[in-house]
């Protein structure tokens, strides 16, 4: 066998990096970046029950079935969930590492300059966990206490938004469970999170309970690359089949225990593609064909 | 490269994001300079209370010295911040930081302080006290000098790569560089904040290896 030479070294090098900083044609760059053949690789982060965590056998939970069925809709021979920090999750989705994130992600107005988002999927909002001891009836509560928070998510942006108004401490912490562990060991009053994440894991934990429930109206949705659209238009419409002939709603059922609220995003198909009301949505009638 | 600018050179979201990792730089400043001083000096008096040479007590500092050599920094951490309230001591994340990384560095300079004692010829100390010094006095006079110059320039690299373990502080809610920096960028959704923190660390750390080489010149040409 002859040794490449140093020259063909750095051709595939310079080759390697002009495809790593996204020079190719975008045609080529997306059949590139979701090839049919190949597994299917997403992120999200785990240990947020019941939405993803790890089981015996691999991922498990709401957000592991959902996306395992949208692999299969696609024909993709398998997903693979990677499981990576809130924090790291953007900086992987812009580097390529990853198609899309299928984490409990809250669409924003600031985060949908940036990425793609699919219609909303999920309905959620505040929820407070406090130790079962305290009470905690409203925001005034949170007066001259520290709330701890999932660095980087929703929750951080909305303590942080808040902190002064209500007058308390924000505590960033890496992953959730960390920062339920500040509550039980009382360096924290109160860990936010998503309502039907506090809720569950209150199920799971005597020791804790939900203090209060704030619904604002937030939504989580899939989040892709911007010059993905093509491809989040394929991932839209499998959700929204799902939505129609009611697998999204038996999955909340299975995994939360309880049917959705009335109005959930679970069961609303949004016209067009993308969130309605904010960056990346396409006002464009189509036509589904659901199996 | 528009990519790459627009997701690590991004301007606008430097701007977004100067404030708040700039308070995380001031408590990364902070945070390493109280490691290096608490690292040094207690490493340095351990090593001392080894020279007394009393068996319970070498045994005592020989166990705390290689379980902190062994153990990752995260773990002595977030033991510290999770494990310790259990036991009814709640430490702030700003003392949970200095302290474990301040035992993990002294653990690495006692041991450090210790073998450049050892390695002065024994005649020093049999030659002080032909002259009538006593055994403290030589320590501290004769040996002591001489073990620190040996010692600097191995103390200086250590204290160095642990101290920029204060990044690890985000794991107990140090709202330090790296963490100020994840939350704006989690926010905008735009890893530049990374790139911004990475200059301040730059900032602060280029000129304390720049300073560890001038101490290690010094010290090696004995003035």
């Amino acid at each position: 066998m002859r040794r490449p030479s140093a020259k063909t070294i750095f051709a595939l090098l310079t080759a390697a990096g002009l495809s790593g900083a996204g020079l190719f044609s975008t045609a080529l760059a997306q059949e590139a970046d979701h090839p049919s053949d190949k597994p299917m690789i997403v992120a999200s982060d785990f240990g947020v029950a019941p939405w993803m965590v790890r089981g015996a056998s691999g991922p498990e939970g709401f957000g592991a079935d959902l996306i395992n069925e949208i692999g299969k809709e696609l024909g993709r021979p398998k997903v693979e969930i990677v499981d990576m920090n809130f924090s790291g999750l953007f900086a992987a989705l812009f580097a390529k590492r990853v198609e899309f994130l299928v984490n409990p992600l809250n669409l924003t107005a600031e985060r949908s300059e940036r990425m793609l988002y699919t219609e909303p999927l999920f309905s959620t909002g505040n929820g407070f966990i406090v130790r079962a001891a305290d009470e905690m009836k409203g925001f005034d509560d949170l007066k001259g206490k520290a709330v701890a928070v999932n660095r980087g998510t929703i929750s951080d942006t909305w303590a942080t938004a808040n902190a002064e108004k209500y007058g308390f401490e924000v505590q960033r912490y890496d992953v959730f469970p960390d920062t339920v562990q500040a509550v039980l060991t009382r360096r924290a009053f109160t860990a936010l999170n998503e309502i039907p994440t506090t809720v569950y894991a209150a199920s799971q934990n005597k020791a804790i309970k939900v203090g209060f429930k704030d619904f604002n109206g937030r939504n989580f949705a899939y989040a892709f690359r911007l010059e993905d659209a093509e491809y989040r238009n394929k991932v839209e419409a499998v959700i929204e089949c799902m939505k129609i002939d009611g697998r999204l709603r038996k999955l909340h059922e299975k995994w939360y225990g309880t049917p959705p609220d009335a109005g959930s995003a679970i069961d609303t198909v949004y016209f067009g593609y993308g969130p309605p009301g904010f960056k990346g949505f396409e006002p464009t009638a189509h036509a589904l064909s659901c199996k | 490269m528009d990519r790459i600018v627009e997701y690590y050179f991004n301007t606008k979201i430097f701007a977004i994001a100067f404030p708040e990792v700039l308070a995380g730089f001031r408590t990364t400043v902070i945070v390493s300079l109280l490691i290096i001083a608490f690292g040094v000096l207690f490493g340095l008096l351990l090593a001392l209370i080894r020279c007394a040479n009393i068996r319970p007590l070498n045994w005592i500092i020989t166990i705390y010295v290689d379980v902190l050599r062994t153990l990752p920094q995260l773990v002595v951490m977030v033991f510290l911040y999770f494990g310790l309230p259990y036991l009814g001591l709640t430490l702030s994340p700003f003392v949970t930081t200095v302290l474990a990384l301040g035992m993990v560095l002294s653990a690495f300079a006692s041991e450090i302080f210790w073998s450049a004692i050892m390695a002065l010829p024994r005649g020093q100390w049999d030659a002080a006290s032909a002259l009538g010094f006593s055994r403290v006095r030589t320590l501290l006079t004769i040996i002591l000098p001489q073990a620190i110059r040996l010692a600097v320039p191995l103390l200086t690299n250590r204290a160095i790569s642990i101290s920029k373990g204060t990044a690890l502080g985000t794991a107990v809610s140090l709202p330090e560089t790296l963490g100020q920096a994840q939350s704006v960028m989690a926010i905008v959704a735009n890893p530049s904040p990374l790139t911004l923190a990475a200059a301040f660390y730059l900032t602060f750390f280029l000129p304390l290896v720049v300073a560890s080489r001038w101490i290690e010149y010094r010290y090696s040409h004995g003035r």
